[in-house]
């Protein structure tokens, strides 16, 4: 193991100017900092993961029990079910005083038109899409998802009372005919998934990696802080070729 | 007084719930001053230095625990350390949108601004060499010439090959020499 001789020495041979210069530090630090530095990390660890860290027995900061009794009525204070006004009342009655002024203006008949507005415009006239016969692999993909949920939806709404029975629309009957979502899926080539993704600017092999990633193989934070390679040893894990088959 | 426990002892308090503050607490006092330091000559600013310091002991507070002892405390807090200064400087070259070699120039514009600097003083001017050098050489550097340590704990904590650390501290040392002898 090298010692500071040696470091010296090597130093020496490599540039005698710096060799000879005294170390000395040019950094100062506020005063007292490092004696109230462990105790800052606790308190920022303590915020950071929402938990409380008791101080070590014996190291109490200063003026820790002038303001206990206080702080511990404060804080039973803000944890008693008490209403918001009571509760500002005690905190600050100047506060309170003044809790219903507004200083925000709104414009003259704001609140009357609103609702008109608002149905206008989740409500917009309907509009009349016209759709290709041939479509694209996840347009597909699109459209067996929605045909799910619709049908979700009409088997909620159309089993709730089982003594009425109900026609149920064209574009319901015509989704329950897709048996298997998957089935009408695996139809879909992996060639003319390629092609959509090319066809709109997606890295094909990032996708493919993307999708193929388990999660529960991923490293963990802790791997990330050990090893900052470890993302990239994991990436390297995942064979592209063997993806595509 | 000052406990002196070894980092094994350190460790196996850490991981047991009932001594788990006291022994995080005695790591921190034995490491953050060195840590401190290191972390400071990087960015050299003390608000920095102290928002890294912080911010480095709390992921060890939250990794501690699977802390794998194949390798020392000592490097592994060393190269936690060393990440993330050199996050920090990666996030504030992409914050100010400008190059390393800007932000090297930042550095030493916030060390000329030290009320304390003193351009004729040789401490001063090795420190603004320093922060002329690529960021890793600095680590290299600053780990050898301030913390002294051995290519092999080096090795460890950069997971850099003895061999180019070697390299990388002479390259350094000849630049810093350079610079001072020119300037």
């Amino acid at each position: 193991m090298e010692n500071s001789i040696d470091i010296l020495n090597e130093l020496k041979e490599l540039s005698p100017t710096i060799a000879a210069m005294e170390k000395v530090n040019v950094f100062r630090v506020p005063q007292g900092y490092f004696e109230h530095l462990g105790a800052d990390i606790l308190m920022g660890i303590e915020t950071e993961n929402g938990i409380t860290i008791a101080s070590p027995a014996g190291d109490v900061p200063t003026g820790y029990f002038d303001g206990l009794a206080g702080s511990i009525l404060a804080k039973i204070k803000t944890q008693q079910a008490e209403d918001a006004a009571t509760e500002i009342r005690a905190l600050s009655p100047m506060l309170y005083s003044i809790q219903n002024e507004n200083v925000f203006k709104v414009p003259q008949g704001y609140f009357e038109g609103l609702s008109e507005t608002v149905l206008n415009t989740v409500n917009p006239q309907v509009k009349v899409v016209s759709m290709k016969r041939r479509t694209t692999a996840f347009f597909k993909y699109a459209v067996a998802a929605a045909f799910t949920g619709v049908m979700a939806l009409g088997v909620f709404k159309f089993t709730g009372n089982t003594n009425e029975k109900i026609e149920l629309p064209a574009y319901v009957t015509d989704g329950l005919k897709v048996q298997d979502v998957d089935q009408e899926l695996a139809k879909i080539s992996d060639a003319d998934i390629v092609k959509f993704l090319e066809a709109n600017g997606t890295d094909v092999k990032t996708a493919m990696v993307a999708g193929s990633i388990d999660e529960n193989e991923l490293p963990s934070q802790e791997d990330y802080l050990l090893d900052e390679k470890a993302l990239d040893k994991y990436l390297n894990t995942i064979n592209i070729d063997n993806l595509k088959n | 007084m000052t406990e002196h426990l070894d980092d094994k002892e350190l460790l196996v308090q850490f991981r047991d719930a009932a001594t788990k503050e006291r022994s995080f607490t005695l790591i921190l006092n034995k490491y953050q001053e060195k840590l401190y330091w290191h972390i400071r000559r990087m960015v050299v600013s003390h608000e920095d230095a102290n928002d890294v310091l912080q911010n480095m002991f709390i992921k060890v507070w939250n990794a501690l625990e699977n802390f794998r002892e194949d390798s020392q405390l000592y490097t592994w807090l060393y190269r936690i350390a060393t990440n993330e200064c050199l996050t920090f400087l990666e996030k504030e070259k992409k914050r100010s949108s400008v190059s390393f070699s800007d932000v090297e120039t930042g550095l030493s514009n916030m060390l000329q601004a030290d009320k304390h600097f003193d351009a004729n003083k040789l401490e001063w001017k090795l420190q603004v060499a320093i922060q002329q050098l690529p960021e890793k050489q600095r680590v290299v550097f600053n780990l050898r010439y301030y913390d002294e340590m051995p290519y092999e704990k080096m090795s460890k904590v950069l997971e850099t090959s003895e061999g180019a650390l070697k390299a990388s501290y002479h390259h350094a040392v000849k630049k810093i020499e350079n610079f001072i002898l020119n300037s």
